[in-house]
């Protein structure tokens, strides 16, 4: 029996009547939903369940954020507007003196931690490799703080790579100043530097004038140091 | 190759026409339900979903069919945002905690030979069971927030059971297709980064459609 031509057409009504029943699950991706806090730390020193004594006390807030990108365009003052860093900084000391830490009494001491403040803007969509150079040469120190007045270098626990650093990073690293081994040199002192902790905060810049921008990196922030209970003091 | 296959076709077409076989092709629309490691990963019951049937039966005993069928069933979840442990996929250790949500997506392919067994034919209301075996295509995908995808696909055995019934309208060669399957797959795969494993699961789907007759 072959198929009669208005079985066809019933088909295709039948077809558009399932078509309505198409339900789309509600699979839309918020901004706020790529944002991602990530938390690195050296677990023979701070894991909490390590028997290494936690020994920091005193602690220092880099006062800007150093910029690194592979965009050009972009430069160190756009990342430090006011209306972003003091907040920011704010919160991170809030949260430092929560866990039980105290700030250098006087700037010219040496504390025994140094979080150094760090935002990344690299453009990723043409990119197999990420060529980062770091604004403002010699960054690590920051010359305000002067111990010792020398350059300082970062030197990681864990591979950088494992999260992509992408379109809006920020990095805050704990850096052991208390344990910072000097290079020597001929001219002036090398430090070498472990980062015994890090929070890298991941998002998507929604545009420039994102006005809940700060909220959402506050509320990193906070979620970066309450998941990491094992920096109380 | 083209001419060869549309020959191929041909002559398949022709067989069945020239033996003058009871046959029936199904459309149909498919929702689905996980079971096992696939409800784990998305415990939401899917309404994306489609499928297509053919059976022939047999010359010998018209009461038993023989076909093929292909479906698709596709499951999304996305998580609530939650702190977890991030691990080394080469060392399998843990330095790193992440705070993000998990977007979710599992896409099952299906394909299998059927055998069918009807109770009645010859009838407006033809009700059968039968069981089903042949291969799964899976397709399993894990979002951590900004992280990049991360996908994972397979071919594997999968075997089923089946159940369901045709409302035929009169003489027209037309009939309503209602029919729940349940396909068990035999995937397994893990996610090192955060140690999600999944090994087995099942999807149980109710297919609602239309089926073409053409019984003698």
């Amino acid at each position: 029996m072959p198929i009669p031509m208005r079985s066809l057409i019933t088909l295709g009504a039948i077809t558009l009547l399932l078509t309505a029943c198409y339900r789309t699950p509600n699979d839309s991706v918020q901004y706020e939903d790529l944002d991602l806090v990530q938390t690195h730390y050296n677990a023979s020193r701070l894991s909490g369940t390590s028997s290494y004594p936690n020994t920091y006390k005193t602690f220092v807030v880099a006062d800007s954020f150093q910029f690194a990108t592979n965009v050009e365009g972009v430069s160190i003052e756009d990342v430090n507007q006011p209306q972003y860093r003091i907040p920011l900084r704010q919160n991170i000391i809030d949260h430092l003196l929560d866990y039980g830490y105290l700030p250098v009494s006087n700037p010219t001491d040496t504390p025994d931690v140094y979080i150094s403040l760090t935002v990344s803007y690299i453009n990723t969509t043409s990119l197999t490799f990420y060529p980062i150079f770091w604004g403002g040469a010699g960054g690590w120190g920051y010359p305000y703080y002067g111990w010792g007045g020398g350059y300082y270098y970062p030197s990681y626990n864990w591979v950088p790579s494992v999260t992509s650093y992408d379109q809006g990073t920020m990095i805050i690293d704990w850096m052991d100043i208390k344990n910072a081994v000097a290079i020597p040199d001929n001219d002036t002192s090398f430090y070498n530097i472990d980062v015994e902790w890090e929070m890298v905060i991941n998002g998507l810049v929604r545009n420039s004038s994102d006005a809940d921008r700060l909220s959402r990196l506050q509320a990193a922030i906070s979620q970066g140091f309450e998941q990491s209970p094992y920096l109380k003091n | 190759m083209k001419r060869i296959s549309i020959l191929v076709i041909s002559f398949f077409v022709l067989s069945f026409i020239g033996k003058a076989q009871d046959m029936i092709l199904t459309l149909h629309y498919n929702f689905g339900q996980a079971t096992g490691d696939f409800e784990q990963f998305t415990p939401d019951p899917a309404y994306r979903g489609g499928g297509l049937n053919f059976t022939r039966f047999l010359e010998s005993n018209d009461h038993i069919g023989m076909g093929l069928s292909i479906d698709w069933v596709g499951f999304y979840k996305k998580t609530a945002r939650s702190t977890f442990p991030y691990y080394d996929e080469q060392t399998g250790r843990t330095n790193s905690d992440i705070n993000a949500l998990q977007v979710r997506y599992l896409y099952v392919t299906p394909i299998l030979a059927s055998f069918d067994y009807y109770f009645i034919k010859d009838a407006n209301f033809m009700p059968y069971i039968g069981f089903n075996v042949g291969t799964i295509y899976t397709e399993q995908e894990l979002n951590i927030s900004a992280l990049s995808n991360r996908v994972n696909t397979a071919w594997d055995f999968a075997a089923g059971a089946e159940a369901g019934l045709h409302l035929v309208f009169g003489e027209s060669g037309l009939g309503m297709n209602l029919t729940g399957m349940y396909t068990h797959s035999f995937y397994n795969h893990t996610f090192y980064n955060v140690l999600l494993n999944t090994n087995t699961g099942g999807i149980f789907s109710v297919g609602l459609g239309v089926s073409f007759l053409m019984l003698r």
